[in-house]
C-alpha cells in the first residue's frame, strides 16, 4: 500500500495508513497513525509506527494527550529518528 | 477553559506500577480513556491523571495488562461531593433545601399591582385575596383568567385586568374603566333655584327664563331660572300668549354671607401616662399572624395600643410577607385639665375654615371674621365670611308640566 500510494502519487496517511509526524518548532510533536507506545521516558520516547519505530530524543519530554490514533509530545526535542 | 472543565467533571491521579506501563498507555488510548499529565517516576512506575468517570475503567484497564493501578488524589466537584458520602444529615438537609426550593417557588411571596390611579390598590389586593390570589397561595392551583373575571365582576370601575405569576410574584395588571359622562336629561322639566341667599352677581341663562337681575337680592328656595318661558303672540294678533316648558339650564352667581359655629368645653380629660407598659409580639407569615404571648387580660384599665410592624424587604424595596411586630400596651389615667382658650379658639376657626371651604366649593371667599365668646365653661367661636359662589341648582318639578296655554 504504501508503494502504492507513492506510485499514484497520493497521501500516504490516508491510503496506506502510515504515520503522519507533525513537528511545531522544536517542542511541540504531533503523531497520527500510531500504533502505541513503546518506551517512555523524559529523554525518549519510542513510538511504534507499524514497521517503523519513531525515536523522539530531548529533555523534558512529556506525553501531553493520546489517544487510539494521535498523540501530543511537547518538551525540549532534540531530534526524531526512524528505525 | 480546560481546567475549568476538568474541574466539573473532577479527575483522579492515578500510579501505575508495572513491568510495561506503556501497554497501559496504549490500551487506554485505544479504549477512550482520556489521560493526561503523564509523568515517568522510575522505571515501571508512571502517574497520570485521568477524568473522574473513567478511572474505574482504567483500573480495569491495569488489570488486563499486568500493572497495579492505585489512587493517589482526587480533584474536582464530583470529589468534593463524594466526601459528603457519608454525612446522613447533611445530604438529607441538602436534598429538604433543594426540595424546598423546588416547592417553596410555587408558592406566591408577593402580589405586585400596577396600572390603577383612582382605584384603591388596598382595594384591589384585598378583592384578590378573597378570589385566592394571595402570599402563601399555590401558585399552580390559581387559574389566572377565572380569577381575573371575578375580580372584575367585584370591582365595576376596573376595565381589564391580567395576573400573571413570575415564580414567587404575581404581576397583576389593571386598566380602569373610563367614567360615563354625565349626561343632562331634557325631558326631565324644572327649575334653577337658590340654595342660599344672596345678591345675584352674574347670570348666565342656557335655558328657560331668568326671573331676577344681577343686583337683585334672592332668599334659599326662590327660583332663579324657571323652566316655565312666555311666549308672546305677535304684536295686535289679539292672541294669548302661551306658555313653553323646558329645562331651565343656567348658572348663577351671587354675593353670600355664611355663618358658621362651632364650640368646644374649656375644660377636658387629658391622658397621663402612669408609666407602665406591656409589649407583645408577634410574627406575620404569608397573612397569618402568629402571636407570642398569651391571650390573657390586659391588667390596665385604660391603655393606648401602639403597633410596630418591620416587614421583610428586599434591596429592590420588593415587600415580603413576613414581618415581625410589637404591641405596646401604655397605661393611663385620665383627669380634668384647663384647655388653652388661644389654641382652642385656633383649632375650631381651622375646623370651620375647613367646613367653609367644603360648602362653597368651586366658588371663592371674599372675607371671613371670627368672633370668640367664652360662656358656662365652653368656647364658642362663630365665623361670618363673604362668598363669591354659584348658588343655583337644579330642582326638577314633581308636577306635570302644563299643557293649557294659561300663565302658570
Amino acid at each position: 500500500m504504501e508503494r502504492t500510494a507513492e506510485v499514484f502519487d497520493l497521501p500516504g496517511d490516508l491510503v496506506a495508513g502510515l504515520p503522519r509526524v507533525e513537528i511545531t518548532g522544536c517542542r511541540e510533536l504531533r503523531m497520527e497513525n500510531h500504533r502505541g507506545i513503546l518506551a517512555y521516558g523524559e529523554d525518549e520516547i519510542h513510538i511504534s509506527g507499524g514497521k517503523m519505530i519513531l525515536k523522539v530524543r530531548g529533555a523534558h519530554l512529556e506525553l501531553k494527550a493520546m489517544n487510539a490514533g494521535e498523540l501530543l509530545i511537547t518538551g525540549e526535542i532534540a531530534g526524531v529518528d526512524f528505525s | 477553559m480546560q481546567k475549568l472543565i476538568n474541574f466539573l467533571r473532577g479527575s483522579v491521579r492515578l500510579e501505575i506500577t508495572g513491568a510495561f506501563p506503556e501497554r497501559f498507555l496504549n490500551l487506554c488510548a485505544q479504549r477512550g480513556v482520556l489521560f493526561w499529565g503523564v509523568e515517568w517516576r522510575e522505571a515501571g512506575v508512571l502517574r497520570i491523571t485521568v477524568a473522574h468517570r473513567d478511572a474505574a475503567r482504567a483500573e480495569a484497564l491495569g488489570e488486563r495488562v499486568l500493572c497495579q493501578v492505585a489512587r493517589l488524589s482526587r480533584r474536582g466537584v464530583p470529589s468534593f461531593l463524594w466526601r459528603f458520602r457519608k454525612r446522613y444529615a447533611f445530604l438529607a438537609g441538602f436534598a429538604g433545601s433543594l426540595l424546598a426550593v423546588c416547592i417553596l417557588s410555587s408558592f406566591i411571596l408577593t402580589v405586585d399591582v400596577q396600572g390603577n390611579e383612582t382605584v384603591s390598590t388596598a382595594q384591589i389586593l384585598s378583592e384578590l385575596r378573597r378570589q385566592g390570589v394571595r402570599p402563601g397561595a399555590y401558585g399552580p392551583a390559581i387559574d389566572e383568567r377565572e380569577a381575573a373575571n371575578r375580580v372584575l365582576l367585584q370591582l365595576p370601575s376596573l376595565s381589564w385586568m391580567a395576573i400573571n405569576l413570575h415564580g414567587t410574584r404575581a404581576e397583576v395588571l389593571v386598566r380602569e374603566a373610563v367614567p360615563k359622562p354625565e349626561v343632562v336629561d331634557e325631558r326631565r322639566l324644572g327649575d334653577i333655584v337658590a340654595e342660599a341667599p344672596g345678591i345675584l352677581t352674574h347670570l348666565e341663562v342656557e335655558s328657560g327664563q331668568a326671573m331676577f337681575q344681577e343686583g337683585d337680592t334672592v332668599v334659599a328656595g326662590e327660583v332663579l331660572i324657571s323652566g316655565t318661558v312666555r311666549m308672546d303672540p305677535p304684536e295686535y294678533s289679539g292672541r294669548e300668549p302661551s306658555w313653553l316648558e323646558v329645562r331651565a339650564m343656567g348658572r348663577v352667581y351671587a354675593r353670600t354671607w355664611r355663618i358658621l359655629t362651632a364650640e368646644i368645653p374649656l375644660e377636658g380629660m387629658v391622658k397621663d401616662y402612669t408609666g407602665e407598659a406591656e409589649h407583645r409580639w408577634f410574627v406575620n407569615l404569608l397573612g397569618r399572624r402568629v402571636n407570642f404571648y398569651r391571650n390573657g387580660g390586659i391588667s390596665f384599665a385604660k391603655y393606648d395600643k401602639i403597633s410596630e410592624v418591620w416587614t421583610l424587604t428586599l434591596p429592590g424595596g420588593q415587600r415580603l410577607p413576613l414581618a415581625l411586630g410589637r404591641e405596646t400596651l401604655r397605661a393611663y389615667e385620665t383627669g380634668g385639665a384647663e384647655l388653652d382658650a388661644a389654641a382652642a379658639q385656633t383649632l375650631l376657626e381651622q375646623r370651620l375654615e375647613e367646613a367653609l371651604l367644603a360648602q362653597v366649593g368651586d366658588g371663592q371667599v371674599v372675607r371671613t371674621d371670627c368672633a370668640a365668646v367664652r360662656r358656662d365653661g365652653m368656647l364658642t367661636v362663630t365665623l361670618t365670611a363673604e362668598c363669591r359662589e354659584e348658588i343655583g341648582t337644579f330642582v326638577p318639578r314633581s308636577t306635570p308640566p302644563l299643557t293649557n296655554e294659561k300663565g302658570p
